[in-house]
């Protein structure tokens, strides 16, 4: 039987994340991977 | 029984950070759970796609794909992969650039959801990632994704009908939204009990000492 898809939720608003860990970790940016990703900086319009 | 603590990961299939920066995660979850009475850890995978504009068919190399399209000159290119394959290679993952498919993922990100709604997505983000890094594998042809399914155990048929029915394109979408509100940029990104956030391919280390700092958040608030 073919399992019904949940429904998807809405987007919440930006949490503040306490960023934790070395800031120069290596990460994938635009196809890019070799350079540490910059912090999230959540959308402005969202409370 | 103690409530498992929750990591959400924004990954790609094509990050060949993330892939990294999964077995680092899989070592910190395992050295903290070594640890007596520690709460389980739920690992959920979100999606994200790195180049939207990859086509599916892309005839050409890594380093062709990232001159061409992200305007790197080759040397710089031939560079970057050289020194993530040699990290790769620390944590056991044989990366092979010359045998790597370049396409657009978001078919496999597709697959995720659907191995997902079957209680499989762990498997099936393992599978994807190896046969994208390591094995050579086209993730962005239905067929072959539908292949990769049946390799662990999912209904081969059942998979392709949901990858040509778009039947997860909503959830993958929404997804991207989400990272898009969370102001995510850059992959693999952890979000750790719904709090911390954790960027790029951390040591074991890192991810060990935050599922520690939720362990004594939580006994303190008990306490």
């Amino acid at each position: 039987m073919t399992p019904t898809p949940t429904p998807v939720p809405e987007p919440s608003a930006p949490p503040a994340f306490e960023m934790v860990g070395d800031p120069d970790a290596e990460a994938c940016v635009d196809g890019v991977c070799a350079v540490p990703a910059p912090a999230p900086a959540p959308a402005a319009d969202l409370k | 029984m103690t409530e498992p603590i929750k990591i959400d990961v924004w990954s790609d299939i094509a990050c060949p950070w993330c892939y990294i920066g999964k077995r680092k995660l899989e070592a910190g979850i395992a050295a903290f759970g070594a640890e007596p009475d520690r709460p389980a850890v739920e690992v959920e995978y979100h999606s994200f796609e790195l180049s939207p504009d990859t086509p599916v068919d892309f005839e050409g190399s890594a380093v062709d794909f990232l001159s061409a399209h992200k305007g790197m000159p080759a040397d710089q290119v031939t560079e970057m992969l050289a020194h993530v394959t040699g990290v790769a290679a620390e944590v056991g993952l044989a990366y092979d650039f010359d045998a790597l498919h370049q396409t657009r993922t978001i078919a496999a990100h597709q697959l995720l959801h659907y191995a997902k709604a079957h209680g499989r997505q762990l498997d099936m983000k393992e599978r994807l990632l190896r046969a994208y890094f390591v094995e050579g594998r086209h993730v962005g042809r239905l067929p072959e994704l539908a292949d990769l399914a049946a390799d662990i155990g999912l209904d081969r048929d059942d998979a392709l009908r949901s990858l040509e029915q778009d039947e997860y394109l909503a959830d993958v979408q929404a997804d991207l939204q989400q990272a898009g509100v969370y102001g995510i940029t850059g992959v693999p990104f952890f979000v750790v009990d719904g709090k911390y956030g954790v960027s790029g391919a951390q040591a074991p280390e890192t991810f060990h000492q935050v599922l520690q700092r939720v362990v004594d958040e939580r006994a303190a608030v008990t306490s």
